[in-house]
């Protein structure tokens, strides 16, 4: 009777693993009839065990991104447009999680999320269909999302800048430099090829000077 | 039993819950999960008010996963203290699972402090993703694995090892998803087909090659194709490969292992490789890792030295070659104590004269003495590779065949022959049981 008991736990908890790795996989899958119709998966995985194993995959990555930031003064006192995800943070290391905060921000704010992605195809060969305005929506969201981070980076550039120049920066341009890797036929031929995107000018309260970036005199 | 092997799940539910199965690897992948808890909290705490606080970058926050609660935890995020308390307990976490201390309590830790600082940050990847997912399967393991030694008789049939084992199948299989995935996925890449993935990667600021040399090297269409096409290779059949013999998955892990050893040295990928080479070790199973064991013994040499343990400076050297002798290869021997050294062939006269080490590797043997017994113990003992090249003068020289004999002949012994402890030799009277210590000392 005991083993009967215990036994029927572990089917329970052989059960409970199975349903979570069949949801797990379904929900790294890329869109399928099931997966559009199920959305437990969407829910469960996404929410509590979210992964994302792309791993550069479909494609990897063939741009550097760059974050470049202008601190602006309240009398309109400029500095001039700092490359912020140069190796110039003080803790600088080969994985260097500072410098990822901007470059991860950007990333987010010029790609398309791997959900995004899967509808980016279906709305390049029908603008019309019902879930291109979900689309543009997510793409919004995540724009504005990644825009307030990359302000964020820029308020505590600008604070540690004010450290060293003794000026009050209540503004900051920001640009995202893109530097393309050139095609591989070209690889000798040509050099990167580079794009700028200008993100505006955004403003921000002051914050502490959190001393990340080695400034001059700082 | 016949029995129960018709019944295949009460077969299998006594398997699963009498033995603990991958107790080495689940304990290489505690170790590794704590390292890289640990690296991450320490290298990122300076920053850490800039990456997470109130005033800094972080704009996550705990409600995705937490629901209407998670506006408390987020609360944790809002002080300064509340940033340092948070490293602290995932830090103690990782210590906890390095150590083996209250290894569920410090998963758990490991966990919170993993599971709170990626919903709060924004500068995870893929790494992080299976850190969490590990910690995650982690709790299940028994907090037996992190006992050096524990017999049959600790291991009785339970829920606890059942967990355990479900544990290690939840691991296995989370590791199958992510290669199967990640491969499939690249299969849908026109790079990835085309043979130029690893090219454009390679050139890259944020993952690319940190030197120049190593960039244009990939821009070899030879080297970037084999690269990108062994990368898909090892990833797709990683699932398959787990079911095979030891003589191909190993080598196979350990490609695996040099692969991501490459993702960590020229991509920068740090934590990421360290996680992913954790659980590449945690997939040798047992028996494999005791023919790791019987191999790495059989290539490994082992050196026994006889020395004079009535001589106080050979005594002390012999201490020192113990002490410096971190991977267990050399065992001193006092040859005044054991006469071991006839199955070599070698006379008490023989090892009175100089010191002899002999060398074993499977079955081979080597007998090496005088001042190439020196030679042998510099080159064997890492920390005293720094004295390699004198030591290689003095032989090329012939300086050092001239210097050994005239120590080893003037070296100091005491008369009586007794154990000596800073030069004071002691002679004890058994019949009396008084003891008398004298400096009697004489040239051999």
């Amino acid at each position: 009777m005991v083993d009967q008991k215990r036994y029927i736990l572990y089917s329970l908890f052989l059960f409970v693993l199975f349903v979570h790795f069949a949801l797990t996989l379904l929900f790294v899958l890329p869109p399928n009839p099931v997966k559009n119709t199920f959305k437990l998966a969407d829910y469960y995985i996404g929410r509590f065990f979210y992964q994302d194993w792309g791993l550069f995959a479909p494609d990897p990555i063939d741009m550097d991104i760059s974050v470049l930031v202008k601190c602006i003064g309240e009398n309109g006192e400029e500095t001039k447009l700092f490359n912020i995800t140069d190796n110039f943070n003080r803790y600088n290391n080969r994985e260097n999680r500072v410098q990822r905060v901007a470059f991860n921000y950007a990333h987010s704010y010029i790609n398309y999320s791997r959900n995004e992605f899967s509808l980016v195809d279906l709305c390049i060969k029908n603008p019309n269909h019902p879930i291109c305005g979900q689309l543009k929506e997510a793409e919004r969201d995540r724009q504005e999302g990644s825009k307030e981070g990359l302000r964020r980076v820029a308020r505590s550039f600008c604070a540690d800048m004010q450290h060293v120049t003794k000026t009050d920066y209540t503004k900051a341009q920001i640009k995202i430099l893109l530097s393309k890797v050139p095609r591989w036929s070209k690889r000798y031929d040509e050099g990167p090829m580079e794009g700028v995107l200008d993100i505006g000018v955004v403003e921000f309260d002051k914050t502490r000077a959190f001393k990340i970036w080695k400034m001059k005199g700082s | 039993m016949e029995n129960e092997r018709k019944l295949i799940p009460l077969y299998l539910f006594k398997k699963l819950e009498t033995k603990l199965y991958n107790q080495i690897g689940a304990r290489i992948l505690q170790i590794g999960v704590g390292v890289v808890i640990l690296y991450r909290s320490i290298s990122e705490l300076p920053a850490a008010q800039f990456i997470y606080g109130p005033e800094g970058a972080a704009i996550g926050s705990a409600v995705t996963f937490f629901g209407p609660m998670g506006i408390w935890i987020d609360m944790l995020f809002y002080s300064y203290l509340g940033i340092y308390f948070t490293f602290f307990i995932w830090g103690l976490g990782g210590v906890g699972l390095i150590f083996g201390v209250y290894p569920r309590l410090s998963t758990l830790l490991a966990l919170f402090g993993t599971l709170l600082l990626e919903l709060r940050g924004i500068t995870h990847d893929g790494g992080d993703n299976i850190l969490r997912l590990m910690l995650l399967y982690m709790i299940l393991f028994h907090p037996l694995i992190t006992k050096k030694k524990h017999t049959s008789s600790d291991i009785q049939p339970s829920i606890s090892i059942f967990l355990h084992n479900l544990g290690v199948i939840a691991v296995y299989l989370q590791v199958v998803i992510l290669y199967f995935i990640s491969s499939t996925t690249k299969l849908h890449g026109e790079m990835w087909i085309n043979g130029t993935a690893v090219y454009y990667v390679s050139q890259l600021n944020e993952f690319g090659m940190p030197t120049s040399f190593l960039r244009d090297l990939f821009k070899n269409p030879f080297v970037t194709t084999t690269a990108t096409y062994l990368t898909v290779i090892y990833q797709l059949f990683f699932p398959a490969i787990l079911l095979t013999p030891s003589k191909i998955k190993l080598p196979y892990t350990l490609f695996g292992i040099l692969l991501h050893l490459n993702f960590a040295i020229n991509m920068g990928l740090v934590t990421f490789s360290l996680i992913m080479i954790s659980i590449l070790l945690f997939t040798i199973k047992d028996n494999e890792w005791k023919k790791i064991a019987h191999f790495v013994k059989g290539a490994v040499p082992n050196f026994t030295v006889y020395y004079d343990g009535y001589c106080n400076y050979c005594s002390r050297t012999a201490r020192l070659i113990s002490f410096l002798d971190f991977f267990g290869m050399f065992r001193v021997i006092s040859y005044r104590d054991d006469n071991s050294y006839l199955q070599y062939g070698l006379s008490f006269e023989d090892v009175d004269k100089e010191m002899y080490i002999i060398k074993k590797r499977n079955d081979k043997i080597k007998i090496y003495r005088g001042f190439d017994s020196v030679t042998a113990v510099v080159n064997n003992l890492p920390l005293l590779w720094m004295l390699v090249p004198f030591v290689y003068i003095l032989r090329i020289s012939g300086l050092g065949y001239k210097l050994y004999p005239w120590i080893a002949n003037n070296r100091m012994i005491p008369l009586n022959g007794q154990i000596c402890k800073d030069e004071v030799c002691s002679i004890t009277d058994s019949k009396e049981s008084d003891s008398k210590s004298f400096k009697v000392f004489t040239k051999r």
